[in-house]
């Protein structure tokens, strides 16, 4: 959800078509972009936002099986929406350009429950910070912080939530190097100019710790998918969302897929997703190179939201012809701080013979209405 | 005395005999009932307007408890722990330690203040104090914010909820629906208000619906930056609220406790609220007493009530017994009579009292705000725990009531017997033996009048007083019979309908007894609050002459009680001593701090200047000269009489407070008279608040003129000297006017609740008129057969409701005079701490007296119609 969210909370930050006009004093995605590491882990402040987006699955040592989400998102806001400076009396230290949200969420297969939390904090006080020096980003008492970053072969990123009886802390060593998507440092979302990110994953990443459930403290390990995107004005004003898909294979690859929805129904010509190899190669695959079929409906008991729930994804070059089954159906992030989403846990299959080939996540933004960001 | 049916039986199987008195109670009572349906109905009605009167005042004050409960919680539902500071605000950084408390949740800053809306400088009452909460808007957006999506930026176009943004910029204000139509505010537009006296313009960003949430619609919400530097409180907050996991309250408490600094407390919302609740007590309790002694009223009503009917029914409760009815079904039966009227006028009074409550909130709400606590009442709190209780009371009361006359009724022997010979002796043994114990509880009376307060509230002050009201009652009975005697004897002159009615009069004392003490007690209610009001009011008045010894009163527009911390800039006031004309200028703060579990008030003035100013009135412990030499610079205060008095405290002791700086001590160096607040102030020289609080600020401050300057001239200079601050001038003229106006609307309520009483009191007059002329018809009916006429019947019952009247006031006089004393001296003493001269205010005194005289003359006349009616023929046709 990582855009979900992002869109949620950044929906706010734009205001719809006028202010889309106005020339945004935010930088934009432009290529050709270079990422530089560990730098570009770190916080970009001048774009309008961005999100460093967890997803895994873990095993408890009693073999209990959990899939986790951990979003930290750093919206800037408008010049116009700031208050302006005060001319008599002191100034605030809760002024500021920069607004922090997060979500958490942990799905019990066995328990057949889902659990999730937000956080909003704003960049003042060190509530809500991100550092554009060094990956470390919190909103309020939730944080990621990689160290050292600076050596590759001893890279960890640790993360921490709570909430409700309910904590991740976990850390995690990427075992392939960051895939950058789209072409020349930037991945397209539409056709106008500023629609587009800086986007790359670590889409393979161990990891390790204690998650406590309902209360319950468990030693887990798994597998972990990092997304990290910044832009501005990312959307077209006739985009309603996106499905996004990342599978990781137990060949070894990963599979991303990215697939814009236009408010119409249809899907934007600039849908796009990558296949990382096993050597961490990555080939870019254009909208015409894959196709995903919905096979089911789930409608969210809250929000009234019509998700597909269950797909079939074929990626001929990549000799891939798979199921995807939602681990539990209910895996609906609803939210008071911008538009619900729905962010599952996946099982890989194999199309025809059912076995299982890895697992997943899915994300599904733009049901509940249009995300704009 | 033949008992053919008191056997073993009637008790053994009591619900036989209930029900068997059901069937009874139909019969018997109901078809009575019928057959006397006006004075049923007046019953019905007097106690259903003592249970309305409970009722209004109880709902008055359980919903002005409840709305501040509920502004308590304005943010959220879900804060089950809140972090308070003192005075003016806390640094806004104790915030990072509260979150990183195990086991809290959330934790939400929050900054206090206030605004004046639509304030005119004509007229400086004209503003409504709006109170403005600034929250971090990002995250704790109120509940029910409506949504505007023609709001331009100020909402997600999707039409998912208000975009948080759009409220923060610009200085966005949520406001409540009434305040925007009342204003004429527009979305989007600016609302001009004034801080202070400071000028601010806020925009009002969104409504908030004034069904929705638990805020009132005199709350604003801003965001904290705006909050901040508009309220000049950067870098500070004034509360947290937090939510923590309910299991963990206690230890979170504990935890919070060692982190936090000092001079602030992490405390249940439910604290705040109990604390207000004891700063109330006082005001509250005095009210519900009036409404106990309507119920009083009301169910000396009932007695008389069933009293007659089971005198009327001697005959028939005779018949039935000899039928072989038990004593016990008879008992039963009128007990239930008295249920049943309890029942019905207290269903009444629910009903009655819901619509008078209407009236009596608002009044209670307006002294609430404007002598306690900031408060806006925007309905009626129906809280189902009053009208329940009310209901039960009156029931009970009711019930209880009929208990001796359903006994009188069971001890009716099966025949019917004659009135015996001594019966006239029997009632004026029965007249001294009660008086005999009237003399004792007015005994007890002042026994219980020389008691000290409990927990500062006069319950054996309380108990004097109903002392008075039963022994005084007592005394009744013999005081009907002697008058009777007297006036049977005197009437012999004057004209034989005099001699008739004193004769009816001393005929049926117990009647007549119980409509005199009734009235009596309404009288003595009407007479002991006006002469306690009066003396109040006179002291005060006295109190404010000796204290207002400056010229002109400065203080920020707008605000209207006493309930507001206004802060002014400390320059302000140094400013207007270089004003040509003005020859000093003294300075006030005011700050509401917590006190052992309630309120009081810390104020400061400059004791350098006390001894020259004299406008302290000091009453114990050091002078005023000592005072300007010792004090200034120390921990040293003086305390008012309400404050010793509601703390025990003597001169020479110390009491602690959590300050900024820590806990310190503060040792009393004098005590002065303060009429201002009940809740009780202690005031301390400027420079050590400053010192312990970090505030210099001041809240209002006074101009001394040099002699022969012109204060009108002066007021226009000081109006122009201030600004941009926008202030209110008053000369002491205006001050003790304004003073007085307030201290006469605080009362107003109470005057009314005395009316209310008169009116159920002349209620039972008739009642009782008309049981009497039933009563006689057949003796009426043989005297217009010896000759009376219509006109010396209609007359008799004139001259018998005067002499109830008469007596009734005179015995209301009495007691109210008693009372008024208990009142003055004890209740008033101990509950509000404040001494009082006794003033009695003979002249309007006189005229209610007066007025109720003659009310209880109107109320004989449709009796004596009726009994002018009565056929000879009819009458007598059976004798």
């Amino acid at each position: 959800m990582k855009r979900a969210a992002v869109a949620a909370i950044a929906a706010v930050v734009l205001t719809g078509a006028a202010t889309r006009t106005t020339p945004a004093p935010f930088a934009v995605a432009k290529a050709p972009y270079v990422f530089h590491f560990p730098g570009d882990h770190a916080a970009h402040p001048a774009y309008q936002s961005e999100w460093w987006y967890f997803t895994g699955h873990l095993r408890a040592a009693n073999g209990r099986r959990f899939g986790y989400e951990l979003t930290f998102f750093r919206f800037r806001l408008r010049p116009e929406d700031v208050v302006p400076e005060p001319k008599t009396s002191g100034r605030s230290r809760w002024r500021g350009d920069q607004v922090y949200a997060a979500h958490f969420a942990i799905t019990d297969d066995a328990g057949r429950k889902f659990f999730h939390a937000e956080r909003l904090a704003r960049g003042a006080l060190g509530l809500g910070a991100a550092s554009a020096g060094q990956l470390a980003v919190r909103a309020d008492d939730w944080s990621l912080v990689g160290r050292p970053m600076s050596d590759p072969a001893r890279e960890r990123l640790t993360l921490h939530a709570a909430a409700g009886g309910n904590q991740v802390d976990l850390v995690q060593i990427p075992l392939k190097p960051p895939a950058i998507h789209g072409r020349g440092g930037v991945f397209r979302k539409a056709a106008c100019g500023t629609c587009a990110s800086h986007y790359y994953s670590y889409t393979r990443l161990g990891t390790q710790g204690v998650l406590t459930y309902e209360r319950m403290k468990f030693k887990v390990e798994g597998l972990s998918w990092m997304d990290h995107e910044f832009g501005t004005n990312e959307l077209a004003s006739d985009e309603a969302g996106w499905d996004w898909l990342a599978l990781q294979l137990d060949d070894g690859r990963e599979l991303m897929l990215y697939i814009l929805r236009r408010r119409d129904g249809g899907t934007v010509p600039q849908s796009a997703g990558s296949l990382i190899e096993r050597d961490g190669r990555v080939r870019a695959l254009s909208a015409d190179r894959f196709t995903v079929t919905a096979k089911g409906r789930w409608r969210g008991p809250q929000t009234h939201a019509d998700y597909p729930s269950g797909w079939r994804v074929q990626v001929a070059e990549a000799k891939l012809d798979v199921s995807l089954m939602p681990v539990l159906d209910a895996q609906e992030i609803v939210l008071t701080s911008g538009p619900s989403y729905w962010e599952g846990s996946v099982d890989v299959r194999d199309a025809a013979t059912s076995r299982t080939l890895g697992q997943g996540y899915v994300e599904l933004t733009g049901y509940v209405e249009p995300v704009v960001l | 005395m033949v008992r053919p049916h008191d056997s073993p039986a009637g008790r053994t199987h009591r619900r036989v005999t209930i029900s068997a008195a059901f069937v009874l109670f139909r019969s018997l009572v109901l078809g009575y009932l019928g057959a006397n349906r006006l004075r049923s109905l007046v019953t019905l009605l007097a106690i259903g307007l003592a249970v309305a009167v409970f009722v209004a005042i109880d709902l008055a004050n359980a919903t002005a408890i409840a709305s501040f409960a509920s502004n308590v919680n304005v943010v959220s539902s879900r804060v089950n722990l809140q972090v308070l500071g003192i005075g003016s605000g806390f640094d806004e950084r104790t915030l990072l330690k509260v979150q990183s408390v195990t086991n809290v949740q959330q934790a939400d800053p929050i900054i206090e203040a206030s605004i004046v809306i639509g304030a005119r400088q004509a007229d400086p009452t004209s503003g409504e104090i709006l109170r403005v909460l600034g929250v971090d808007l990002l995250r704790a957006l109120p509940e029910g914010v409506e949504q505007r999506t023609e709001l331009p930026g100020g909402f997600m176009p999707q039409g998912t909820g208000p975009n948080p943004y759009g409220l923060i910029a610009g200085r966005g204000a949520i406001v409540s629906q009434r305040v925007v139509e009342r204003y004429h505010l527009r979305v989007g537009g600016p609302i001009d208000a004034l801080t202070d006296g400071r000028p601010i313009r806020l925009r009002l960003a969104a409504i908030l619906p004034l069904s929705v949430g638990a805020a009132d619609s005199s709350v604003v919400f801003v965001d904290i930056v705006t909050a901040q530097e508009l309220f000049d409180k950067v870098g500070l907050i004034d509360r947290i609220d937090c939510v923590v996991a309910p299991d963990r309250l206690a230890e979170t408490k504990t935890a919070l406790a060692r982190v936090l600094p000092p001079g602030t407390r992490a405390v249940e919302p439910a604290t705040r609220t109990d604390e207000i609740r004891r700063l109330l007590r006082s005001f509250q309790a005095n009210l519900v007493a009036i409404s106990y002694i309507a119920l009083l009223v009301g169910a000396f009503l009932i007695y008389n009530t069933v009293a007659i009917s089971v005198v009327q029914r001697r005959a028939e409760i005779g018949t039935l017994r000899a039928l072989g009815t038990t004593r016990a079904e008879i008992f039963w039966t009128f007990l239930m009579e008295g249920a049943a009227f309890g029942l019905l006028g207290s269903l009444l009074g629910l009903a009655f009292g819901a619509l008078l409550a209407r009236l009596s909130v608002g009044a209670v709400a307006h002294t609430v705000d404007t002598l306690y606590v900031g408060t806006h009442v925007d309905r009626v709190f129906y809280d189902p725990l009053v009208m329940l209780q009310a209901l039960v009371f009156g029931i009970v009361v009711a019930t209880a009531s009929a208990v001796a006359p359903a006994v009188e009724a069971a001890a009716t022997p099966p025949a019917r017997t004659m009135r015996s010979r001594g019966f006239e002796l029997r009632m004026w043994r029965l007249g001294i033996a009660l008086g005999l114990g009237g003399i004792l509880l007015l005994a007890l009376a002042a026994l219980a009048s020389r008691a000290p307060a409990i927990d500062g509230l006069p319950l054996f002050g309380y108990g004097s007083a109903l002392c008075i009201i039963l022994g005084t009652s007592l005394g009744v009975p013999l005081a009907v019979i002697a008058t009777a005697h007297v006036v049977e004897r005197l009437g012999y002159r004057f004209s034989s309908s005099a001699m008739l009615a004193a004769s009816n009069f001393g005929g049926t004392p117990r009647r007549n007894s119980i409509a005199v003490a009734s009235l009596g007690i309404a009288v003595a209610m009407i007479v002991s609050v006006a002469v306690s009001i009066s003396s109040l009011r006179a002291t005060v008045a006295i109190w404010v002459d000796e204290t207002l010894k400056a010229d002109l009163f400065v203080r920020p527009l707008g605000i209207s009680g006493e309930t507001y911390d206004a802060r002014i800039p400390p320059e302000v006031p140094r400013r207007m001593r270089s004003l040509p004309g003005v020859a000093a200028v003294d300075t006030f703060r005011g700050v509401s701090v917590p006190f052992r579990g309630s309120l009081m008030t810390l104020g400061t003035i400059d004791f350098r200047t006390i001894a020259e100013r004299d406008w302290l009135r000091l009453v114990k412990g050091a002078d005023a000269r000592t005072l300007a030499r010792t004090l200034p610079g120390t921990t040293g205060v003086v305390v008012s009489t309400p404050f010793a008095e509601r703390f025990g405290l003597l001169v020479g002791d110390e009491f602690a407070l959590d300050t900024p700086s820590g806990p310190v001590s503060f040792r009393v160096a004098a005590i002065y008279e303060d009429y201002s607040n009940d809740a009780g102030s202690a005031v301390v020289d400027a420079r050590t608040f400053a010192r312990l609080y970090h505030d210099d600020s001041v809240s209002m401050f006074s101009i001394y003129a040099k002699p022969g300057a012109d204060l009108t001239v002066l007021r226009t200079r000081i109006l122009r000297g201030v600004a941009p601050l926008r202030v209110e001038v008053r000369t002491t003229r205006e001050l003790r006017a304004f003073i007085l106006s307030i201290f006469d609307r605080t009362f107003a309520l109470t005057e009314a609740l005395n009316v209310i009483a008169i009116v159920i009191a002349v209620m039972g007059v008739v009642s009782t008129l008309f049981a009497l002329v039933l009563e006689r018809q057949r003796e009426i009916g043989v005297l217009r057969y010896l000759g009376l006429t219509t006109g010396a019947v209609r007359r008799m019952v004139l001259y018998e409701a005067t002499l109830i009247g008469t007596l009734g006031v005179a015995f209301g006089l009495g007691a109210g005079m008693l009372l008024g004393l208990v009142l003055i001296f004890v209740i008033d003493r101990q509950a509000f701490g404040w001494p009082m001269q006794v003033h009695v205010p003979y002249a309007s005194l006189a005229e209610s007296l007066f007025l109720v005289v003659g009310a209880a003359i109107v109320a004989g006349i449709y009796p004596a119609h009726v009994a002018a009616r009565i056929q000879t023929a009819d009458a007598v046709r059976t004798e």
